[in-house]
């Protein structure tokens, strides 16, 4: 066979080469494509949104039904448990709907640490509220059995906008006695609950006209209750409370996934 | 002076025209299977769509996440949104969200704000509507803000908000203006409305 008979063999053999090629390029980009496709929508199914939903509305509600079981009278544990039923239910069915089980279940009131999250691993150092242009009413009442010594008091502050202490109170057990440091001046605390915006300890003296921001330090050493309200720089009004806690368990489990959480709620 | 012609047995121009056509044949066969291929993904009609579709759940999550948000025992937006609701739905008019039945009631506040500076200001199609139960069998839809039929790569996002009746000031008031009933009598539960956003990319 001559050279120029060859020719078109070597044409076909070469465009079935470059076919081939082209053919397994496709696949593999198609795969690529296909997968990161598969990936983007596998956050569809119990995503963190879903969790910090059904957090907050846990929150919410128990905050609610302990606000109900108080109102007028002295905790109404009836009404705190009906309140928590219902709701229960009503997200129960609302996430029926979507294909995924929730189920509930609440423990009964507990003594609350000073802590962010109310209990006593929680951070015990952290800033209640921010941007403070008054306070209005600032009380405490502590358990002294939890109480440090003086060497490890718990502390509340009130920060300036550049960070500086503009007052602070050291709370401490002597002996059976709950003790206050304020400006380097030492009180026995006769009266529980502590008023701190008694004028002995100075409070409204220090941050009148500022806008400051209030933090306890070492705040795991206490349990006990607080309460503050008054007005941010903003206009609006502010109420921080807290007299117990209570731990809220969630189960939520779809198809694919199982999650359990348990929530401490502070109340109210 | 006479013409000659001679005429050669030879089929090679024929062979390498038939050679041709075939490997083009191919070729073009190739490139069709390789366009076709590229086009199967799951649910969606291009490749893009599943991206673009996660973007906007997330924009739509952080945006209903934010005006979930609430702090020192004040109520979030969203749920000021809600219990400030006329039951009326409100459509985009290039500057406001107006009432369909009063053109002079229009929604104000960091919910439209919201709205407005970043769904709005980007062309993405939104709705808003409020999904609660309304007996022990029953659940209604109302729309609260609505702009038209999604499209088929539309996204919804849904946030939860509990009512208590210490949430409302007047909660048989609010049931007549909004058809959001009471579920429970017996106690402060009032109901809980799931605030669905509907995004789509015009």
């Amino acid at each position: 066979m001559d050279k120029s008979n060859d020719s078109g063999q070597m044409l076909l053999l070469a465009a079935f080469t470059i076919g081939f090629m082209v053919v397994v390029s496709t696949v593999m980009l198609n795969n690529i494509i296909y997968a990161s496709n598969i990936a983007s929508e596998s956050n569809n199914d119990i995503s963190y949104f879903e969790v910090s939903n059904i957090a907050r509305m846990t929150d919410e509600a128990t905050k609610a039904a302990y606000y109900n079981a108080t109102t007028g009278s002295s905790f109404n544990h009836t009404v705190f448990s009906r309140y928590l039923e219902n709701y229960s239910r009503e997200v129960t069915i609302l996430y029926a709907y979507k294909g995924v089980s929730f189920s509930f279940t609440n423990s009964t009131l507990q003594d609350a640490y000073f802590t962010k999250n109310g209990l006593s691993s929680g951070q015990e150092n952290w800033t209640i509220i921010d941007n403070v242009n008054a306070t209005d009413n600032f009380t405490m009442e502590v358990n002294t059995s939890n109480l440090g010594d003086i060497s490890e008091p718990f502390e509340v502050h009130a920060l300036d906008q550049s960070g500086s202490s503009i007052w602070f109170m050291k709370m401490y057990e002597e002996g059976s006695n709950i003790k206050v440091n304020v400006s380097n001046q030492t009180y026995n605390i006769d009266h529980i609950p502590i008023d701190i915006k008694n004028e002995t300890y100075q409070f409204d003296n220090s941050t009148a006209g500022k806008t400051y921001s209030l933090k306890y330090l070492n705040s795991s050493n206490v349990i006990g209750l607080y309460s503050l309200s008054g007005e941010l720089t903003d206009g609006e009004s502010f109420r921080c409370e807290r007299y117990k806690m209570i731990n809220a368990t969630v189960a939520i489990s779809s198809s694919k996934n199982k999650i359990n959480v348990t929530l401490p709620v502070t109340v109210p | 002076m006479a013409l000659k012609f001679i005429f050669r047995n030879d089929d090679s121009a024929q062979l390498h025209t038939l050679e041709a056509i075939m490997a083009a044949m191919v070729m073009i066969g190739v490139l069709i299977f390789a366009v076709q291929a590229t086009t199967i993904t799951p649910l969606t009609s291009s490749t893009a769509n599943a991206h673009i579709e996660s973007q906007l759940y997330t924009l739509g999550q952080d945006m209903v996440m934010a005006l979930d948000h609430s702090q020192y025992d004040q109520d979030s937006q969203l749920k000021k949104e809600i219990i400030g609701w006329s039951g009326d739905e409100y459509v985009w008019n290039a500057t406001h969200y107006i009432s369909r039945t009063n053109s002079s009631d229009t929604i104000s506040g960091p919910v439209k704000e919201l709205l407005q500076q970043t769904l709005v200001a980007k062309g993405i199609g939104h709705n808003m509507e409020f999904t609660f139960r309304l007996d022990s069998e029953n659940t209604l839809t109302s729309p609260y803000i609505y702009n038209g039929d999604p499209s088929d790569n539309a996204v919804i996002v849904s946030r939860k908000v509990v009512l208590s009746n210490n949430d409302l000031a007047n909660p048989s008031s609010f049931e007549n203006r909004t058809s959001i009933p009471d579920m429970d009598n017996t106690t402060d539960f009032y109901n809980i409305v799931d605030v669905k956003l509907t995004m789509w990319r015009m």
